[in-house]
């Protein structure tokens, strides 16, 4: 008798592997399929005739977008958005993470935490609303406070070098919050016994968030900031378009919003997928080059 | 909700009892049931009569207009309205509501879907989302249907609205045009109280209308002492703030005919004098100066509490306007007035004469089968013919909002905001075509609160207006392949950096330039070519 075939590793360990099943699916379905319709991209697409119907162009809506005047404008407004969002929107909920991790008073942490939560789950529509009047100067709360204070009131929507300012500043105030929950989470997977040994050696506590906390939480930062990258140019139209007005296109007009304005309102589906590939190609690069970049300075990477 | 549904259903049951008897003592039985009453008539009628046909069932997508009526309702299709408009035209209505806000992308993901109604409302086959339908074969040609089947709409209609390009391509009809009688209803408001109380006449030219923006600045009408009143406001877009355009012969959105170029007018040299007259207004805080960033709500909510002296807006609105204005300012009166007139002399107007197509234009998918589709366009023809309930589209219900005893009819007009929607619904938006009397009816008009203002200003309206050469001008492949080329897009920017004091006025000709390299010039030369083809 032979002794019995060892099964292949796969289907000894099929329980486990099937797992990836749901995942996999899900990414087939939802991110894989819909991705073959980026070919109305090189088509004039005509929604009735759907994507076998409607004729090919090649790259006539690729030429039309890099022959745009304004493209410069709106590739520099996207990049310098996301940029500063990334400088200052990025370390905003580490830096609130950090600050509610010492708070030892659990009551005023909890309650603080639920009031830093709740903007997040007001639309944009009810924000940027909420900012335009904040910054009204006729009925601005701001614009009061600057008149008691001795200035002149300011028309903040209407001065173009104010808007990125405006739009960073909402989308933290928005936002930090829930960003938190991250970093507190991976705060509390902390060994306090290094604490605890950091006090025996006479560190204070801004010894120990510099020589303990950020060096635990380096790893999650990182894989947050690389995901943060892909998505350079992802601006989130909602925000920025309730916030534009045409006094603002100059500094303020992403790639988002002037999908909007010429795509959706246009009907100009092929047009606007054209831009959306060429937001996507560029978002690949910078996390290719970013996640390159980690591995070498941190040893950190997404793969 | 079950609750709802059964107290709707006696409700119902009771009214048509109320009717049954209310025609069982007063209609006298030598006369025959007038086919324009409420037809409670039918266990009447059914014994000599053929056996009643069955109702033709259609589904119909369409806006819910932002009415509170509509919006409100928790089902359209159980409407008492509805039900009467179905019992009337003998239909079984489904509507499948598209939200007004952003009705363009609805209807986008409406058709994306694939699966279409039996009458698809739209603003136009030459829209971006239909005009594509065109080409891909999924509307329904409509004119042989319509010259065998519906006589009233081919004599009803007028001949203008068969051409207009949201109708008609190349020729073929694909749509059923709504009415619009008054193509020209936008007219400048003014406060006449504030007038009145600086001893001012009715401005005419521009220089009088600045004169008088300049005497709300400064002569405190309002009283308080504070010089916090707002002479003329307006909402982002330049919507509704169009007359001093109008003035210059220059509304945004219209074109003219210039040495024989089809030329729109947001690069025509006249705009840059517009711009500048713009711009002395906003500097000397004649215009609100918030316009540009302002949303229709603010807008709105300035003029209601009695800041604004100024402002344009539908001639048919003004006792809705006075009337929630007065619930500030109880004193204030206002007066629809004709807008400025400008250097060439001619009446303006706050927008170009508008088409005689109202806002929708009707469609039917081309699978529709042969019997259906003439059925469905003899239900249209029946809104324009003589059976037409003109009592139920214009008064509504009887019994409910009006008595009628022999021909003498009286209305219970609307006074409260749910009253006015409920009167938008069967006069409007249940009115898929046919004629708008209570636009027209001077009766009907003149008896309303305040009837004699609404009057007046539709009169004010239709005595004014520019002529737009470019009517419902079909969307071009240069603006296809450039869409700021239009209104919308580079002329907002420049217009506002100009108004603003940004950039100098003679920074329009930089931006005519630019907007004539980008494909400007193309765009002027297939429009002509389409006007010379029209």
């Amino acid at each position: 008798m032979a002794p019995p075939k060892k099964k292949p590793y796969l289907l000894r360990h099929w329980a486990i592997y099937s797992m990836i099943l749901p995942g996999l699916l899900y990414f087939l379905t939802f991110k894989y399929i819909p991705l073959t319709g980026s070919i109305i991209a090189f088509q004039d697409y005509n929604i009735f005739k759907g994507v076998f119907g409607s004729p090919y162009v090649g790259w006539k809506h690729f030429e039309n977008l890099f022959t745009l005047p304004e493209f410069f404008q709106v590739l520099r407004n996207t990049l310098l958005i996301s940029l500063y969002q990334l400088a200052f929107g990025f370390p905003a909920p580490i830096l609130l993470a950090l600050l509610l991790n010492e708070v030892r008073k659990l009551a005023f942490k909890r309650i603080s935490q639920t009031v830093l939560y709740l903007p997040h789950f007001m639309s944009w529509v009810i924000v940027g609303g909420l900012v335009i009047n904040f910054l009204s100067p006729t009925i601005g709360l701001f614009n009061d406070f600057l008149e008691w204070l001795g200035f002149e009131r300011i028309f903040f929507m209407q001065e173009p070098k104010f808007i990125r300012s405006i739009i960073v500043t909402s989308g933290i105030w928005k936002e930090v919050g829930w960003n938190t929950i991250i970093y507190l989470a991976a705060l509390a997977g902390i060994n306090p016994e290094y604490y605890e040994a950091a006090e025996v050696d006479g560190a204070g506590k801004f010894r120990q968030v510099v020589s303990i906390t950020l060096p635990a939480l380096l790893p999650t930062i990182m894989v947050l900031l690389l995901l943060r990258i892909g998505h350079i140019l992802d601006l989130g139209f909602e925000q920025i378009y309730m916030l534009l007005n045409p006094l603002l296109w100059d500094n303020g007009e992403v790639f988002d919003t002037y999908i909007y304005r010429v795509g959706l309102l246009g009907g100009q589906y092929s047009y606007t997928t054209a831009i959306d590939m060429f937001k996507a190609v560029v978002g690949f690069i910078l996390l290719m080059g970013a996640n390159r970049l980690s591995k070498k300075t941190t040893g950190n990477s997404l793969y | 909700m079950q609750q709802r549904k059964s107290f709707a259903i006696l409700l119902g049951t009771v009214l048509s009892f109320g009717t049954i008897l209310g025609c069982s003592t007063g209609g006298s039985s030598e006369e025959p049931a007038p086919s324009g009453t409420p037809s409670t008539g039918e266990p009447a009628t059914a014994p000599e009569a053929e056996a009643p046909k069955e109702p033709l069932k259609l589904k119909v997508t369409l806006t819910t207009g932002n009415l509170g009526h509509v919006v409100n309702s928790s089902n359209i299709n159980e409407d008492k309205y509805v039900k009467k408009l179905e019992e009337l035209s003998n239909t079984d209505l489904e509507f499948e509501l598209l939200p007004h806000e952003n009705y363009e992308q609805s209807l986008s993901l409406t058709l994306a879907g694939g699966e279409l109604p039996d009458i698809l409302q739209t603003k136009g086959i030459n829209t971006p989302e239909i005009a594509p339908a065109i080409d891909a074969g999924v509307l329904l040609p409509l004119g042989d249907l319509i010259d065998q089947y519906a006589p009233n709409l081919k004599a009803k209609v007028k001949p203008d609205s068969w051409k207009s390009g949201r109708v008609a391509k190349d020729g073929v009809i694909y749509g059923i045009p709504g009415d619009n009688a008054i193509t020209n209803g936008t007219v400048v408001y003014i406060r006449k109280d504030w007038l009145d109380k600086l001893g001012l006449s009715t401005p005419k030219t521009i220089d009088e209308y600045i004169e008088v923006l300049r005497a709300f600045r400064d002569g405190d009408p309002n009283g308080n002492g504070k010089k916090d009143e707002i002479p003329f406001s307006g909402r982002e877009k330049f919507s509704h703030t169009g007359h001093f355009f109008g003035a210059f012969d220059v509304p945004l959105n219209a074109w003219r005919l210039v040495d024989g170029k089809l030329t729109p007018n947001h690069v025509r040299p006249e705009m840059k004098d517009a711009l500048a007259v713009y711009r002395q207004l906003y500097e000397e805080k004649l215009l609100d100066n918030e316009f540009i960033t302002q949303p229709g709500n603010v807008w709105d909510n300035k003029i209601v509490t009695g800041q604004v002296g100024m402002w344009a807006h539908a001639a048919t609105y003004p006792d809705t306007w006075l009337n929630r204005l007065r619930e500030n300012v109880p004193e204030a009166e206002i007066a629809l007035i004709p807008a400025p007139v400008g250097p060439s002399g001619k009446p303006g107007g706050v927008y170009a004469i508008g088409s005689s197509v109202s806002d929708f234009v009707w469609t039917i998918p081309a699978g529709t089968d042969e019997a259906k589709a003439i059925e469905i366009i003899k239900f249209f023809d029946w809104f324009y013919s003589d059976e037409a309930p003109s009592d139920f589209f214009l008064y509504g219900l009887e019994g409910e909002n009006y008595t009628k005893s022999g021909d003498a009819i009286t209305y219970k007009y609307p006074s409260v905001k749910e009253e006015y929607d409920a009167e938008a619904m069967h006069q409007e938006w249940l009115h898929f075509t046919g004629p708008k009397l209570h636009l027209t009816d001077e009766t009907f008009i003149k008896g309303r609160n305040m009837g004699d203002l609404i009057f007046s200003g539709i009169q004010t309206g239709m005595n004014e207006g520019i002529v737009n050469d470019g009517l419902d001008l079909p969307t071009l492949p240069a603006l296809q392949a450039r869409p700021e080329l239009d209104h919308n897009g580079l002329f907002q920017e420049i217009a506002a950096k100009i108004i603003t004091g940004q950039e100098p006025v003679d920074a329009f000709d930089a931006y005519v330039a630019d907007w004539k390299s980008r494909g400007g010039d193309q765009w002027i030369t297939e429009a002509t070519e389409w006007y010379n083809n029209r």
